[in-house]
């Protein structure tokens, strides 16, 4: 990167830490530390909503995936809309009612304790290690592209994290999101400009869409049912439906965005913009990823998008592997010609309408589009006997390769800031959610309970520090890790099912009672994780064979099931006239 | 001892009624509106440049 490039990222990035500590300096009560004062408008709720999901992954990973994958992708957020719906209907007014700073509050006025206590130990578990992979995943991609060590950048993202939520909390978590979300989305949008104007001279933009589509990357929607297929329009309406609804209204880390709103309904607007936006924006970053791959049909791209991992096979003490690299770069240059060739004959069939030729041009372009990965494929093989350890998933690296190689001076910078500022917007609100729940849920509730406030606000920072620094930890030995990082992602499939089933129970069926659910989530749980092992080796029978967003449902599922089967078995529930009790001492 | 810390009152705690539209139903209606038209959308564009 150039000097320019410095400034503009470090110079962004700064401003933003900088803004966040200035602009909520001073002395805070809990309620300033934790829910901001309650004083956030909708758009800054949306804002602080979408800036919370979207990771430093989903800029960095989504192009790539549409590159390879086409934009199928997006179908997985059709669910999100209605899930914003059922929460805004259900889940706001309750958590307003009875006023809680964590969603974890109400599993106590409804069940008991224990409950509470359990859901918000597995937050904190799944939550606090998935913050650490928040910080690693972008920085081992970084890293590789600067030529930084790993340890520096997982050290910046965190320390510059640290820096503004020890601070200011919520608000300050609230306020650098709306200059991160303005950084993403602008550098998101000049990105996707310039990649469409410097498509080939000749070439407008539908004769991009139509090389896009004929290569199958315009694959929007697929309305054709199949369980196994994670990715169609009935999965992301149904099972990813129930995982929105567990993220958005059980995860501390975005019910702390809506409850900071002024009132009910600007925390419901807030989620409706969400609902709004969601979709399009994916639609976006993805579209983005399968412009570059019209881009890299015409200029031709690296044979592996992994930089460093390809050098170390070109300075490979191996010379049979170096002369095999080489030969195979020429025959993927060769393809790439070939192709480009046909494709450009195939525009032209497609501008005279002549469909027998555009067919017979479509076939010999996907044909040539295999080979080319089948090239690949000998790369990446080149690259794991070079180093067993590499990643051969080299789509994380697409889109900032077209950024470092073909964006201008300043751009790249800024493009590097988008991805630091996900990464960063998404750490913030993680640690101040992990901070919170310790503080009320454990600290307060359960170790030292008559302090003043000062204390809790004391505390909620010392939380945010201790929970920053084991991220950092986690993130720089991670690599050590790599099971047990696959083990953080499972978990938060598997858990999410169960926890979302333990909130439909507390709000929908108020015959099933405290010691009914409690065991019967567990019970789902034991289920969900049994059923995933048998997935795993291949003994599961066949109508069981599901993709892994469908867990979502089943431990919902199981854990009403089970708490209904099991309520005779014990007292009724008396906690569930709490929520009625509540409601006649503050009357609307 | 059952939740002693509940938090301080947020600004109001009432079913607030919603800017624009006369209902909160008015809202849903558009976020399935929506998702229903870009859903179609994508279909046509998945249909007509495969």
């Amino acid at each position: 990167m150039s000097p320019i490039d410095w400034i503009v990222l470090l110079g962004t990035l700064a401003f933003i830490a900088a803004y966040g500590v200035w602009k909520t300096r001073g002395s805070q009560n809990l309620e300033g530390y934790l829910r901001g004062n309650n004083d956030a408008k909708w758009w800054g709720i949306g804002i602080s909503i979408m800036a919370t999901q979207a990771s430093a992954i989903t800029f960095l990973s989504t192009p790539g995936q549409a590159y390879f994958d086409g934009m199928r992708f997006v179908q997985f957020y059709f669910g999100l809309p209605i899930a914003m719906i059922i929460l805004s209907v259900t889940f706001i007014p309750i958590y307003y009612k009875l006023k809680v700073f964590t969603a974890y509050e109400f599993l106590e006025q409804r069940f008991d304790l224990k409950t509470r206590s359990l859901a918000s130990i597995l937050f904190l578990v799944q939550r606090g290690l998935a913050v650490g992979i928040t910080i690693y995943a972008p920085s081992i991609i970084l890293s590789t592209l600067l030529g930084w060590p790993l340890g520096l950048t997982n050290l910046l993202i965190g320390a510059l994290v640290i820096v503004y939520t020890v601070s200011g909390g919520t608000k300050a978590v609230t306020q650098t999101q709306k200059q991160q979300m303005a950084v993403m989305m602008g550098g998101m949008v000049i990105a996707g400009i310039l990649v469409i104007a410097w498509l080939p001279e000749k070439m407008g933009f539908g004769d991009a869409l139509h090389v896009a589509g004929k290569m199958g990357k315009l694959n929007v929607v697929n309305f054709e049912f199949d369980l196994n297929d994670r990715y169609n329009f009935w999965s992301g309406i149904t099972a990813a439906l129930f995982l929105f609804m567990s993220y958005f209204g059980t995860d501390q880390s975005q019910v702390q965005r809506y409850l900071s709103g002024r009132s009910i309904a600007e925390s419901r607007l807030g989620l409706i913009m969400n609902g709004l936006l969601k979709v399009p924006m994916q639609f976006v970053i993805l579209f983005i990823g399968v412009m570059v791959f019209v881009f890299f049909q015409f200029n031709q791209p690296p044979v592996f998008f992994n930089k460093t991992a390809l050098e170390k096979v070109e300075q490979s003490a191996n010379e049979e592997d170096k002369e095999e690299l080489e030969r195979l770069k020429r025959q993927y240059t060769h393809v790439f010609e070939e192709k480009k060739y046909h494709l450009e004959e195939l525009i032209k069939a497609t501008r005279t309408e002549d469909q027998s030729e555009v067919d017979r041009l479509r076939t010999e372009v996907n044909t040539l589009q295999e080979r080319s990965e089948e090239v690949r494929e000998e790369v990446k093989g080149l690259v794991l006997k070079t180093d067993p350890n590499a990643e051969d998933n080299d789509k994380d690296y697409v889109f900032m390769t077209f950024v470092m190689n073909y964006l201008p001076t300043g751009l790249v910078g800024l493009l590097f800031a988008v991805i630091f500022s996900a990464a960063m917007s998404s750490t913030a609100s993680e640690l101040n959610a992990l901070a919170t729940t310790t503080t009320i849920d454990l600290y307060r509730r359960s170790i030292r309970k008559n302090e003043n406030e000062q204390h809790y606000v004391s505390s909620s920072r010392w939380f945010t520090f201790l929970w920053g620094i084991l991220a950092i930890l986690f993130a720089t030995y991670a690599s050590l890790f790599e099971n047990l990082i696959q083990a953080v992602n499972y978990l938060g499939s598997l858990f999410y099912g169960t926890i979302l089933g333990i909130f439909i129970v507390a709000f929908y069926i108020k015959r099933i009672g405290a010691n009914a659910v409690f065991f019967g989530a567990i019970l789902a749980e034991l289920l969900v994780i049994g059923l995933d092992q048998a997935n795993g080796a291949g003994i599961a029978p066949e109508w069981l064979q599901v993709g892994y967003l469908w867990y979502n449902v089943i431990g919902c599922g199981l854990v009403v099931f089970f708490g209904l089967l099991l309520q005779p078995f014990f007292d009724k529930p008396q906690q569930a006239t709490i929520l009625e009790k509540n409601e006649k001492s503050h009357p609307d | 001892m059952k939740s002693n810390e509940t938090a301080p009152k947020n600004n109001d705690t009432e079913q607030s009624g919603p800017p624009l539209f006369a209902t909160w139903q008015s809202w849903y209606a558009l976020l399935v509106l929506v998702l229903s038209v870009l859903v179609a959308l994508f279909y046509v564009l998945t249909r007509y440049y495969s």
